[in-house]
């Protein structure tokens, strides 16, 4: 797999610690303090109580591959990357969210198996594209 | 498929007497609903490379974790479409398959193949319901709507169970409301944009048990005329025609064929008395639409 691309997304208010919390290499989702849960996608209400305004939390960065699927006919703007793997991850205390995960040989991917968020590259002061995951060391399929 | 239970409802209420349910759409010209329509996921997928594809690649393959599902079983359903459609003049690709050519066609998001993908074709389809004192003045059998259900799927603030579909919903809430079982039904069309739409949408309308759609499939069940449950004589989206976003359409006439003994000799189902019409639409598990329909025989 080739690097994968810095799609230029649609920043919200909402959206924007999420976005800007991946340049850093941190998992950040707004939060509900009244049902002491996540809000996905990043809204600043919660769509449970409807109270508000959400807060945000910072997660550990962790979880499990909940589905993947290695795409060949991609999306335009990920032309370069194919092959590419594309999956939800079920984030430790979090949402299911949908990511890319690198560093693992197609013939290892495995539903259950954990990752980490990756660290982008040097960093960078806005929106790096996707959340892309990779195995966490010497950890084998979870839940 | 939702637009027949709001035309019976409308009739029912005196509303009108006859109602016209028309789609149609011509995507090979390029005309048409192109781009996925606007959601608050859309920018969490496209940062990602995500296309409609890969969200049922994405059922299919968690599918396969918690049953056991395998490729071959989600083939049996297109081997099954293809040779319904080798009897349809009309339908796109008349060319019957084997398992294995399904297996051994591209793979396009695993672990969905080319042949796991339903064609994309020009063309259209009219529905005309009508009261029952029209019916009866017809003067041929009219199939009739017994019972109706719609809902929707969306990704439920996060905690996504993809296996689930809305058919999970329509299914039973349209057999309660006709009285029947699965067991009743005698034919079924199920909207196919790809066979893992089939197999889920098998389980949580109750043709089997959650997770049995794999082997429910299996030994030639979906064939008609003699199958367990014979499915989509026309050929279906994975073989006959998808104008786009509106595969249901052909799906829901050739359940009025069969009802009325009118499918093709080889295909028509002995003594077609109960047939069951679903249809998803959009992004299976994560946002999607369902409408059911139990239709029945004319007098």
């Amino acid at each position: 797999m080739s690097t994968l691309p810095k799609v230029a997304v649609d920043v919200t208010p909402e959206s924007r610690a999420f976005w800007d919390g991946l340049a850093r290499g941190e998992l950040v989702v707004t939060w509900c303090e009244v049902c002491d849960g996540h809000v996905w996608p990043p809204r600043d209400r919660c769509p449970a109580c409807l109270g508000g305004p959400t807060t945000t939390r910072v997660l550990s960065g962790e979880g499990t591959l909940y589905s993947y699927t290695v795409v060949h006919r991609p999306d335009p703007a990920f032309a370069e990357a194919v092959p590419y793997v594309l999956g939800y991850v079920s984030l430790d205390g979090g949402p299911t969210i949908m990511a890319n995960v690198a560093g693992v040989p197609f013939d290892r991917l495995e539903v259950g198996m954990r990752l980490r968020l990756r660290t982008p590259e040097g960093g960078t002061d806005g929106p790096v594209g996707g959340a892309v995951f990779e195995p966490v060391p010497g950890e084998g399929a979870g839940a | 498929m939702a637009a027949l239970g709001a035309a019976a409802r409308a009739i029912q209420a005196g509303r009108c007497r006859v109602a016209l349910i028309i789609h149609a759409g011509l995507p090979r010209q390029g005309v048409g609903l192109r781009g996925a329509p606007p959601s608050p996921m859309l920018p969490f997928e496209a940062a990602h490379g995500s296309t409609l594809i890969a969200q049922y690649a994405l059922v299919a393959r968690r599918h396969m974790y918690e049953y056991g599902t395998t490729r071959e079983d989600l083939a049996h359903i297109k081997v099954a479409a293809a040779y319904h459609a080798s009897f349809n003049p009309n339908a796109l690709l008349r060319n019957r398959v084997t398992v294995e050519e399904v297996l051994e066609s591209p793979p396009i998001a695993e672990p969905l193949h080319r042949l796991d993908c339903c064609v994309t074709t020009d063309g259209g389809g009219a529905l005309v319901v009508v009261s029952e004192e029209i019916a009866a003045s017809l003067g041929r059998p009219c199939p009739g709507i017994l019972a109706e259900a719609t809902t929707v799927r969306h990704w439920n603030n996060g905690k996504v169970d993809l296996t689930v579909t809305g058919a999970a919903r329509t299914g039973p809430e349209a057999f309660a409301a006709a009285g029947l079982t699965p067991g009743d039904i005698d034919y079924v069309s199920l909207y196919d944009s790809f066979t893992i739409t089939v197999l889920t949408a098998l389980e949580d309308l109750g043709f089997c048990a959650k997770g049995e759609g794999g082997r429910f499939v299996r030994d030639g069940a979906l064939h008609a005329p003699h199958g367990r449950l014979p499915f989509n004589t026309d050929g279906g989206g994975l073989a006959n025609n998808h104008p786009d976003r509106r595969g249901g359409m052909i799906r829901a006439i050739e359940a009025v064929r069969q009802l009325r003994g009118e499918a093709h000799p080889e295909l028509q189902v002995p003594d077609c008395e109960f047939a069951l019409v679903h249809g998803s639409g959009f992004s299976l598990g994560n946002r999607a639409s369902a409408a059911t329909a139990i239709l029945c025989r004319g007098m």
